[in-house]
């Protein structure tokens, strides 16, 4: 059998005729070109549809992302024109600049006075903030709480602004440079990314409608402890944002610290807690920090864990200044964690945290009980952004 | 010239395809079942948690805008006619 085309000659050499001179020749065309397909042709087509695989993940996700920024701000929008009588497009504006604000750390390459710069940066930052929302809805100026929960959902929006940027920004690298690996890296962490974003999408009505949120905890359990203790005395002080008072738990005297609420702040718990050291002059036996902590996969959330150390989260300002103030009076510092996801932290509170809450406010009278004699000072710092917590 | 049916040509192909196309289909089906499933099945249900401060009385009801905890609402308890105080607020899926 003589056939001058190759394919057929393929479908020959498959069904494996005996070999004579013609089909060896054509045996050997076959065979070059099947090393060409399979080490020249498919691993390209198979890096092209890996790449286009990846390509489409990550320009999905930047996609959900522009339209929950865009849903976001709609509801904003929405929220701020019922408030006031402006031009829609010009407050949009400004909510978009506001999103772009940029925050320029200092530099650490003298770290010497770090700390208090970042709380200075942090303070005015927060100020700032609180001063553009005024501006935005000045009708609101007497209501800081709404003002505060306000500030909070601006805070969401850069988040998500900034995270939509930066991977547009790679996306835009891989796709300029055709870099297979800069794309697979962006893929990697995309599940990441997609829970912290769902978590911050989640917040913004969360935030606007003031309810308290997983990370409200720590003010929250300080709360639900004021009820148990007797002779309850506010303390006046100036430090802002920030509720102090103390009263009478088992003849024990309990300082008791949270950011003041119902509005969405973290207060200045290490001014306060440095007022009650050198404002009133107490020395204190022991003290007890409470906050939410990020879970690990394999842990229950609202489970409890004690430790040692100040259970706190953010860049560190505070929990550096509470540190310092502990290690020069000598306060041993006693920590309870309640573990939650992301998500949770971040969106309403769940009724395993809510629960969670009583459990720690009971560990809590044990571990005063336990831990300090009568007639001794304690301090129990309720950690976290207080938003629909008051005192 | 005629080109019987044989392994290579024919059947391996027909199986991968086969193979391919099942396996396609039950990893979309059950996408589309997990979406329905999602937005069909869970209903959040924010609750309000009040508390007499004097005699302890607890009571529960849906969350209103303006809500926080600590506040004084204007509920009056049943026993003894204090107003009730938020003790919590929190959220629960129900399946509906
Ligand atoms: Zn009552």
């Amino acid at each position: 059998m003589v056939n001058g085309s190759v394919i057929l000659g393929m479908v020959q050499v498959l069904q494996a005729p005996p070999l004579n001179s013609q089909n060896a020749q054509q045996y050997l065309l076959y065979n070059i070109i099947l090393l060409i397909l399979w080490f020249g042709i498919f691993p390209w087509f198979y890096e092209m549809f890996q790449l286009w695989r990846y390509q489409s993940q990550v320009s999905g996700f930047l996609n959900r992302l522009r339209f929950f920024m865009n849903n976001n701000i709609s509801q904003v929008l929405d929220f701020i024109m019922s408030k006031v009588n402006e031009d829609k497009r010009l407050i949009e504006g400004r909510i978009r600049d506001l999103m772009e604000m940029v925050i320029i750390e200092p530099t650490s390459i003298e770290p010497e006075g770090l700390v208090r710069k970042y709380k200075m940066l942090i303070n005015s930052y927060n100020d700032r903030l609180e001063r553009d929302v005024i501006r935005l809805i000045p009708s609101l100026s007497s209501n800081r709480p709404v003002v505060q929960n306000f500030t909070n959902v601006i805070d969401v929006l850069r988040e998500l602004n900034f995270i939509y940027k930066v991977i547009d920004h790679y996306y835009r690298l891989a796709i300029k440079y055709k870099s297979y690996y800069l794309l697979i890296q962006l893929a990697a962490i995309l599940p990441l990314l997609k829970e912290e974003v769902d978590a911050l999408n989640g917040s913004v009505p969360v935030f606007l409608k003031g309810q308290p949120i997983g990370d409200s905890a720590g003010p929250l359990t300080v709360f639900r402890f004021k009820n148990l203790c007797s002779n309850l005395s506010v303390i006046n002080n100036s430090v802002k944002d920030t509720y102090l008072a103390s009263c009478m738990f088992k003849d024990r005297k309990v300082y008791l610290v949270k950011a003041e609420g119902p509005g969405g702040t973290v207060g200045h718990l290490d001014d306060a807690i440095k007022y009650i050291y050198e404002g009133i002059n107490a020395r204190p036996k022991l003290m007890i920090t409470i906050d939410a902590a990020l879970k690990l996969e394999g842990e229950e959330s609202g489970s409890i864990a004690e430790g040692l150390g100040v259970a706190m989260g953010g860049i560190g300002v505070e929990k550096f200044n509470i540190e310092s103030l502990a290690t020069k009076y000598g306060t041993p510092i006693y920590a309870i964690l309640i573990k939650m996801s992301m998500p949770e932290a971040l969106n309403a509170m769940t009724k395993t945290i809510d629960e969670a809450v009583n459990k720690v406010v009971e560990r809590l009278g044990k571990v005063v009980e336990a831990y300090t004699e009568p007639g001794d000072e304690v301090v129990i710092v309720g950690v976290g952004n207080t938003i629909g917590v008051a005192q | 010239m005629l080109i019987s049916i044989d392994l290579y040509t024919t059947l391996i192909p027909t199986v991968i395809t086969a193979l391919t196309a099942v396996v396609l289909f039950y990893t979309v089906s059950r996408e589309l079942r997990n979406t329905l499933a999602v937005s069909s099945v869970k209903r959040i249900s924010e609750y309000v948690t009040l508390r007499c401060p004097t005699c302890g009385y607890v009571k529960v009801r849906e969350f209103k805008v303006g809500d926080y905890v600590g506040k004084v609402d204007d509920e009056k308890c049943p026993r003894d006619g204090s107003n009730l105080v938020i003790m919590g607020i929190g959220k629960e899926q129900v399946s509906a």
